[in-house]
């Protein structure tokens, strides 16, 4: 048992690894892949549940307090950007409670 | 003293004319509507504003593009858009880098920190010190091949992308995500509020194909609940709702038949 384990957490530590070496080679900072994840599903906003809808809205704002420690231009974009996608979420949220409140 | 008082009256009404012709709205050229000036730090580094010209972005790229991944405001100035922004690839240099392509042709770098006479004929492309009459021809002769409307810069627009004659990119490398498929929502109508008049007929499909979701809802339509928001014409025309585009850029909102679509029942 205590062998799969270690092995598990290896196999983690090198996913997490060949990840960080992906997003080097790409030029591509880890909250970039962070915010790619969570603002790539605005598309699909409508079908999701209000569970994910909660959860987007936090990595969100998780996400606001790594962009704000960025440089300006890149700070521009990317509030803008996540500004977006946030109020996006939390007005799917407000919908989706306003819908249970009225049945 | 009867004269006085008719003299007064005529220099008065003769005010009252010339105010109004001064402050009534005109109406944009075909080749100038939807153009935006821009200027927030331009004076200030001894350069005219920038005149953008939405129909040539437009003919190429789909407004979501634009105001979502390359993170471009919907009013004009709100995006406090710098040089060294440009420079770092980032709003109008995200495509205006000197690499980049549209149908194999290379798009021409924006923004530099220091510029030679030679790059100044670059600069004023954007940096329009006065009318470029090429710049009317070019639209003129793209103008020609599409479908005509009366109203805004004269081209139908959405019959252009269903007749083919557009193929707009909505994906940047480096710049837009994967994404997955949208679930479209259907058509709805909103009643009018003149009687004789038309009902509305709103297309979710059209609008969500240009701009996605997240252009119009929730900065622009509040309402969570279907009829919630009630909107009147005064507002449209005063820029809010779908005067934040239609009038602007879209059509504009004088061609009533192009909203009040739905055919009188019986």
């Amino acid at each position: 048992m205590m062998t799969l384990l270690r092995k598990g957490k290896t196999a983690a530590l090198v996913a997490l690894l060949l990840l960080a070496l992906f997003q080097t080679a790409r030029g591509e900072e880890p909250w970039q892949a962070s915010f790619e994840q969570t603002c790539s599903r605005t598309s699909e906003a409508m079908t999701l549940s209000v569970d994910e809808l909660k959860a987007l809205v936090g990595r969100c704002d998780a996400l606001q307090k790594v962009i704000e420690t960025q440089q300006e231009s890149v700070r521009k974009v990317y509030l803008k950007r996540l500004q977006l996608c946030r109020n996006l979420y939390t007005y799917m949220l407000d919908y989706k409670a306003n819908q249970q409140s009225s049945k | 003293m009867k004269r006085i008082v008719l003299v007064c009256l005529i220099l008065l009404g003769g005010a009252g004319v010339l105010w109004g012709a001064g402050t009534k709205k005109k109406k944009a050229l075909p080749h100038d509507f939807g153009s935006v000036t821009i200027s927030n730090y331009s004076q200030q580094a001894g350069m005219p504003p920038v005149v953008f010209d939405h129909w040539v972005h437009r003919k190429n790229y789909t407004c979501r593009l634009c105001h979502v991944d390359i993170g471009f405001g919907m009013t004009a100035n709100s995006t406090q858009i710098r040089a060294v922004d440009n420079g770092k690839g980032y709003f109008c240099g995200a495509c205006h880098n000197g690499s980049s392509t549209h149908n194999k042709v290379r798009i021409f770098e924006s923004c530099a920190t220091t510029y030679t006479r030679e790059d100044y004929k670059r600069c004023v492309k954007c940096h329009a010190v006065e009318k470029d009459p090429a710049r009317e021809e070019a639209f003129y002769r793209f103008m020609e091949k599409m479908p005509k409307e009366t109203f805004g810069n004269g081209i139908n627009w959405e019959k252009a992308e269903d007749a083919g004659l557009l193929k707009l990119v909505d994906n940047m490398d480096g710049v837009s995500f994967k994404k997955s498929g949208m679930k479209i929502q259907g058509d709805f109508a909103l009643k009018s509020k003149v009687e004789g008049m038309p009902d509305i007929i709103f297309s979710h499909a059209k609008h969500t194909v240009w701009n996605g979701c997240e252009v119009c809802h929730p900065d622009i339509f509040v309402g969570i609940k279907k009829g919630a928001t009630k909107y009147s014409m005064i507002e449209l025309f005063d820029g809010k709702y779908c005067g934040v585009c239609h009038d602007k850029v879209a059509f504009p909102q004088t061609d009533c038949k192009r909203c009040h679509a739905k055919p009188a029942a019986g």
